[in-house]
């Protein structure tokens, strides 16, 4: 029978040496590992008691500590940058309870569907900061095409260069509130009087997990708002789907673009400034 | 493995697997009052609070919960000395078949920690993880306006 054994580290660098050992992983607290089972890993690392749990800004970069729950970031965002599109994503992931223990870090480490934060990750140009085996800092894509980048490696904060003044939009296609969504779709926008400065829109939950929808940003950066009328959002905002439970490849394509244009459309047309 | 648990303000020290979780050993050690539904963290029928938070004990390894302080819903009141949710709920006809109560009045009881007159909306957020399949809610969120009213008017 193979008994495994729990590590409680009080450091990172107390983390980072259990990690070193064989077949051990580590729990931020999130539902994970519980749905997977931990009987084939010899040792788990419980990461409550590393500080790790912080939400801090220093000149517009936000750094979210690995250990932060889901509901604590949200809340925390909300408070300081209302309408920030973090707090909106993980505000609304899954329900109150798994809020309470989801935590960013775990969340990065496998990037679940339910988990919500993929998608504003991906317009944020989030970057995974991690030490031990691989320490260093990774891009979203790198850091989802290279796996094994984590073995022995323990993430240690989500850093967000470019994190506010931006209007934002964001939404999950669920029935209700506490479904994993079948897709996401993430918004930013800056605007100068009825210039577009910028846009960044990314969907999640199709054929590719996260996808940054370029050529419609392109269209959109440096053109004037009264052009978005004459553009087709919606054709530029499909993308490829698998069958999931909420619906076909085909239709969730289509609602999903239909979905994109309405959030560009929100992020760009509407009045108050949020972040 | 052997830990220590703070149950409802008693320490307890019990015997579980590695890879037990929460709701398995509160269970085993006689706290029914935690309800097994799902088992996957959807239903909230076993939600108990832990260092202050609600969470669903199904998904929460027993090893990750040891020393710290875990309140089920017969820690907030008795049968002779009801919480005011506890009564509410009761009240408003809020409990039918009773399998979702003891985590729904927790549910409750952590909002109105934190927010004591809730918005309806604001209650149906925090309600937003434990199901009933009986009420249909109308008269849970009675029970928690007017406990919230109570528990007001008393401080």
């Amino acid at each position: 029978m193979n008994m495994v054994q729990w590590y409680f580290p009080e450091t990172v660098d107390e983390a980072v040496a259990f990690l070193g050992r064989e077949r051990t992983i580590p729990h931020g607290g999130g539902t994970s590992l519980v749905k997977s089972g931990i009987s084939s890993y010899s040792g788990v690392v419980d990461l409550a008691r590393v500080p790790l749990n912080y939400l801090k800004t220093d000149r517009g970069i936000l750094e979210i500590g690995a250990n932060q729950t889901f509901a604590s970031a949200a809340e925390n965002l909300s408070n300081l940058y209302p309408g920030c599109i973090l707090a909106s994503a993980l505000g609304s992931a899954a329900s109150t309870p798994l809020r309470n223990r989801i935590t960013v870090g775990g969340s990065a480490s496998l990037f679940p569907l339910w988990s919500d934060l993929i998608g504003p990750m991906a317009v944020l140009e989030g970057e995974i900061c991690t030490e031990g085996k691989n320490a260093g800092s990774f891009d979203l894509s790198t850091w989802l095409a290279n796996r094994p980048v984590q073995k022995g490696t323990l993430i240690t904060s989500l850093l967000f260069p470019d994190a506010f003044d931006w209007v934002s939009a964001y939404y999950r296609e669920v029935r209700v509130g506490f479904d994993y969504p079948a897709f996401t779709v993430s918004v930013l926008a800056r605007k100068n009087g009825s210039m577009i400065e910028r846009v960044r829109v990314a969907l999640s939950g199709g054929t590719d997990r996260v996808t940054r929808l370029t050529e419609l940003e392109e269209a959109l950066n440096g053109a004037d708002l009264s052009k978005v009328s004459s553009l087709d959002l919606r054709k530029m905002g499909t993308a490829r789907f698998g069958r999931k439970p909420a619906g076909s490849p085909e239709y969730l394509s289509e609602i999903a673009a239909v979905q994109v244009e309405r959030c560009v459309k929100s992020a760009l047309f509407r009045e108050e400034e949020t972040r | 493995m052997k830990g220590t648990f703070f149950i409802n303000g008693r320490k307890e020290e019990w015997s579980f697997a590695p890879d037990a979780v929460l709701l398995d050993v509160l269970r085993e050690n006689g706290r029914t009052e935690v309800h097994r539904g799902c088992g996957e963290g959807a239903c909230g029928s076993c939600a108990v609070v832990l260092d202050g938070a609600l969470v669903n004990s199904c998904q929460v390894f027993a090893a990750s919960a040891q020393e710290k302080e875990i309140l089920t819903v017969a820690g907030i009141g008795s049968i002779h000395s009801p919480h005011p949710l506890q009564s509410a709920f009761v009240e408003t006809g809020a409990v039918q078949c009773g399998f979702c109560t003891p985590a729904m009045i927790l549910a409750a009881y952590c909002l109105l920690k934190k927010i004591p007159n809730p918005t309806d909306d604001e209650i149906r957020r925090a309600l937003d993880g434990n199901s009933c399949r009986c009420t249909g809610y109308v008269k849970i969120i009675e029970a928690v306006r007017l406990a919230a009213r109570r528990m007001s008017s008393h401080d």
